[in-house]
């Protein structure tokens, strides 16, 4: 079967680039001034022996290729190494905040499409129309407006003067309520930040299709206009739209810096700049390859639902 | 003759695109008419347009930027042009079925064939999806798709090029249409394979009572199918005439040096006739006749004023060579054109003329 | 069947003789060329040229024909150097090129030079047309600034362009104009061969006529020698003087242009020459239809590559091992075991009985 040993074709090549890029950022980090023994102890004052006992803990005495397989054998084992700053293990830490990040990144990516693809696919239809030109505006202004500036006038009127949203804060506990609470303006925030560009690239490739012969071709046997955009156009258009949706998904679930800071919420972006901030390196490092292993696997995933949708795609 | 309207009926046709350079006269008051069971030939050079005039005939003209600014198109006594979208899309893939240049381009890649063949049976017959399946499986074993239960379930990038045409003639004719429009239908294909598509649709017209306009650069494809043809340059007809007509005897001098400039691969052509520069753009085209820049028998009239057409040798031509008659008592009812302004038009070296002759001289 | 020495004497004769003589020559591609897909073995080769030979005279025109995917401009590209030939070789002048490094073969390149199909792509669209023109000559470092110049200014002349075209940008100008710049481009270094890649196919029929004849008039200026690609049957009977009809691959007949065209002898050549429509609707029209479409090049055939859709294959024989060229008339060959008088009567043997 092509499709399961394409599949596993694409697992194998995973491996190389995990590698890569975990191996990248771990010489970035150590070769990097500061001696590691004393950033973990932090602003102490300790002893020589001290010094040596947590080299010695942390293998820092080790070669660096030998640190990284150190690393790196742990890793494959579940264990991503301790905290320096928080003192905990890096892998607590991640599965505990990965759910927060997830659902933030699903929903905010769920509004864009919600929103997006329609929007595009009406603006094309609809080329050079009054629709066409204000949703471009809307587009473009919702791309030039940062997403910071964005969350902070979203928590100033739905919190601040409507009160209708907490401004801060993850339920994570809570309620499905309470979450959804907590989630709706981060969501809204995360989700305008990237609707713009589904917009434009929902409404260029809509546009590409509809100047393509076969519509012409659909048009020339009676094919009604709703059916030509429903059954010939869209199927063709989301070849392009699905690459870049994964693209942002798999960017969303690294984590969103901004809006988690802005709005107080304790998923992976904030993990991450706090971890870079206190040369966090367990932290930093365990992440990478958090991050690295979902996009390659976001990629994977858009590659499979390629075949799907094209039957042109044959992985033979 | 009969009352009867002719099948087909164009009639002063003009359309414009309005581009950032300016309004292209892409067509400009032209006219003809094709009759049951006919198969007519539209021949031109790239801009002559003649795939304009095809595309109008269905009203598939994008709009904008294009714009059909007048005339009219009759079907069986109906004006397409008028006609609102369901009403169009009644006709189309119905009663008129249409083929393009590029079938790979022109098949949807992401349905299988069977679908796409299947698709106008759908929905213009009241059937169900299965008939409509049974249906396009037929028309494609028609067509001389081998296998075609089979190679209805593949997509269109399975099949090699010619085998595309085919399924978009399946497509076409899928519900008997009384007319089939060839838009440049072989251009793309390798020369074996295009003498078999022609044979295809020469034999379909037959064995289907169907009429066919085919629009084509070649005249040569237009030998193999048609009876009667239409040569266009910068969007206006030149002249109409039976197949036979154009290529032995040519009455207008732009048709002269489009005949004289074919080589031929049946004998071996000693000198080409080419006609000096090069189709004038759309835009700002020539006044008076169009032709006349180019023509070499060019006289004083035509740059002021468009010719006329006038029928002429079972035909009709729009060339000052060939002024309208007079009703003047005792004027000719056609004057034949100086000897010596045809005798510029060929250099000469008149292929046209020699077979008239008969090949005498052999 | 052997070749004797007196055959290859003469053969070698012949490619002294010819300005570009061709033997064995052989191009393969390789897709796939992805690390997994090498890891894993996977690389498929497409035998785009297998071994084709043949000479073309100096001042003559040689035609090759053929379908697309045949192998044709691989071929003319192959002959100037502008990929590595996988085996065979080429002579120019009686000189083996095919292993000259670049470094060797550039004094070679003025001689050789060639003019594309599509007249809107192959001209820079940033560049005016004099330095378009001139490039060959910078590149071959010809002449100085001056001469160049003046060079260039005389080839527009002679392609029937105005001098005052010179600093003007190719979007400017229509099909027909741009092949007349690309043609001067190519004749600025003075070449002796020049390889037509389908120069007129783009172009509309008045314009093909222009540019035949411009090509045949600088022929005859220049005593050069062309290549001539083309799918075009009537172009090529009209500008050839020898002919080559390529299939998969392969050279299936090549003879003086009129031999084959009156006398064609390979089944595939007779097909095709059956199936040019012709401007003449009066002509009996007695074609041979060929089924189903060329093989992939990647997975031709075995033995003759065109025996999955011949008309008059034998039997198998064709399916054994690719035919080798017979003599049909002098300077006339056809790969095809029809003309084996051996096979011919085993075969009339057996329909007797």
């Amino acid at each position: 079967m092509g499709l399961a040993r394409y599949v596993l074709r694409r697992l194998l090549l995973l491996v190389p680039v995990v590698i890569g890029a975990t191996l990248l950022i771990f010489l970035m980090l150590h070769l990097a001034p500061g001696d590691p023994a004393r950033l973990i102890l932090g602003q102490r004052r300790a002893s020589e022996e001290t010094i040596r006992n947590i080299r010695q803990i942390f293998h820092l005495n080790e070669p660096l290729w030998k640190q990284y397989l150190l690393w790196l054998w742990d890793a494959l084992h579940g264990d991503l190494g301790r905290s320096f700053t928080f003192r905990r293990p890096v892998t607590e830490m991640i599965v505990e905040r990965y759910p927060i990040t997830l659902q933030l990144a699903l929903s905010g990516w769920l509004i864009s499409m919600a929103v997006g693809i329609p929007a595009g696919i009406v603006s094309a239809v609809k080329q050079y129309t009054k629709v066409d030109y204000v949703t471009t505006i809307v587009a473009l202004s919702g791309v030039s407006m940062p997403v910071f500036w964005q969350g902070i006038m979203l928590i100033l009127l739905f919190s601040y003067f409507l009160g209708w949203f907490p401004s801060s804060g993850f339920a994570v506990d809570g309620t499905v309520f309470d979450r959804l609470h907590h989630l709706t303006l981060p969501a809204i925030a995360l989700g305008t930040s990237i609707t713009a560009l589904t917009v434009r690239l929902t409404r260029s490739a809509m546009l590409d299709v509809l100047n393509q012969d076969y519509i012409r071709t659909a048009r020339s046997k009676g094919v009604s206009e709703r059916e030509i955009i429903t059954g010939h156009a869209l199927q063709n258009a989301f070849l392009p739209i699905l690459t870049v949706l994964g693209m942002q998904l798999g960017l969303l679930l690294a984590g969103s810096v901004l809006t988690e800071t802005v709005f107080g919420i304790g998923g992976l972006g904030r993990l991450l700049i706090r971890a870079v901030h206190k040369f966090d390196y367990p932290t930093v490092q365990g992440l990478t390859l958090v991050i690295v292993t979902v996009m390659v696997f976001m990629n994977l995933l858009v590659d499979v639902l390629y075949t799907f949708i094209n039957p042109k795609i044959r992985y033979d | 003759m009969t009352d009867d309207p002719p099948l087909l009926d164009v009639e002063d046709l003009t359309v414009h695109f309005h581009t950032e350079q300016g309004t292209v006269r892409a067509v400009d008051g032209v006219s003809f008419r094709v009759g049951e069971r006919e198969a007519f030939g539209l021949v031109g050079e790239s801009g002559a347009g003649k795939s304009v005039t095809a595309m109008s005939i269905l009203k598939l003209i994008q709009t904008p930027p294009g714009e059909i600014v007048d005339g009219s198109v009759r079907f069986r006594g109906e004006d397409v042009l008028s006609m609102s979208g369901p009403e169009l899309q009644r006709v189309r893939g119905n009663e008129i079925g249409m083929i393009f240049q590029d079938p790979e381009q022109s098949l949807n890649p992401v349905h299988t064939v069977g679908r796409q063949v299947a698709e106008p049976v759908r929905i213009h017959r009241d059937v169900s999806d299965e008939e409509a399946w049974d249906r396009a499986v037929e028309m494609l074993e028609l067509v001389g798709i081998p296998d075609p239960g089979e190679r209805a379930t593949e997509y269109p990038h399975q099949f090699s090029g010619g085998m595309q045409q085919r399924a978009m003639i399946a497509m076409a004719l899928a519900n008997n249409p009384s007319l089939l429009i060839a838009d440049e239908p072989t251009t793309s294909l390798d020369v074996t394979i295009e003498a078999t598509i022609l044979d295809l649709i020469d034999r379909l017209q037959e064995d289907h009572d169907m009429s066919v306009v085919l629009i084509t650069h070649d005249l040569s494809v237009i030998s193999e199918v048609c009876d009667r043809v239409g040569v266009m340059y910068a969007g206006r007809m030149a002249e109409v005439a039976p197949v036979e007509r154009i290529y032995d005897a040519p009455r207008h001098p732009y048709t002269y040096g489009l005949v004289n400039s074919i080589p031929s691969a049946r004998e071996k052509t000693d000198s080409l006739a080419s006609i000096e520069g090069q189709m004038p753009s759309g835009i700002d085209p020539p006044s008076g006749c169009r032709f006349h820049p180019r023509c070499p028998a060019a006289m004083a009239d035509c740059d002021r004023h468009h010719p006329e057409e006038v029928e002429r040798d079972g035909g009709r031509v729009a060339c000052h060579l060939y002024p309208e008659p007079r009703d003047e008592p005792g004027s000719a009812a056609e004057v034949d054109p100086d000897p010596e302004l045809i005798g510029r038009l060929t250099g000469g070296d008149d292929r046209a003329a020699d077979r008239r002759r008969g090949g005498a001289g052999e | 069947m052997t070749v004797t020495d007196r055959e290859r004497d003469r053969d070698r004769e012949a490619a002294e003789d010819a300005l570009v003589s061709v033997r064995g020559l052989e191009k393969y591609y390789e897709s796939n060329q992805g690390l997994v897909d090498r890891l894993l073995g996977n690389v498929r080769r497409v035998k785009a040229v297998d071994g084709v030979s043949f000479d073309i005279p100096a001042g003559q025109t040689m035609g090759l024909v053929g379908e697309s995917g045949c192998g044709k401009t691989t071929l003319g590209e192959t002959l100037l150097k502008l990929h590595d030939a996988t085996a065979g070789e080429i002579y120019y002048d009686g000189r083996p090129i095919t292993d000259l490094s670049d470094g060797q073969f550039r004094p070679m390149r003025e001689q050789m030079q060639m003019i594309f199909q599509d007249p809107h792509s192959n001209l820079d669209s940033r560049m005016v047309i004099g330095d378009i023109i001139t490039e060959p000559m910078n590149v071959l470092d010809v002449g100085d600034r001056a001469d160049r110049e003046a060079r260039a200014k005389e080839l527009l002349d002679q392609v029937g362009l105005d001098r005052s075209y010179y600093d003007r940008y190719p979007h400017e100008f229509s099909g027909g104009q741009r092949q007349r710049v690309g043609i001067a481009r190519a004749l600025s270094v003075d070449p002796d061969f020049v390889v037509c890649d389908e120069p007129v196919s783009a172009l509309d029929v008045s314009v093909q006529a222009q540019i035949l004849e411009l090509l045949d008039d600088l022929q005859d200026e220049y005593g050069l020698t062309y290549l001539f690609i083309s799918h075009d049957l009537s172009v090529v009977r009209y500008i050839c003087d020898r002919l080559a009809v390529m299939y998969l691959g392969k050279i299936v007949e090549i003879g003086e242009s009129e031999d084959v065209f009156e006398n064609p002898q390979h089944p595939y050549t007779r097909a095709l020459l059956s199936a040019v429509p012709d401007p003449d609707p009066a002509v009996d029209r007695d074609r041979i239809f060929l089924e189903g479409a060329p093989p992939s090049p990647e997975n031709p055939p075995e033995g003759c590559r065109f025996q999955t859709r011949c008309p008059e294959k034998i039997g198998p024989v064709c399916e054994e091992a690719p035919p080798e060229f017979y003599d049909i008339e002098d300077g006339h060959h056809s790969a095809c075991y029809l003309h084996d008088e051996a096979v011919d009567e085993s075969r009339s043997e057996a329909d007797d009985e």
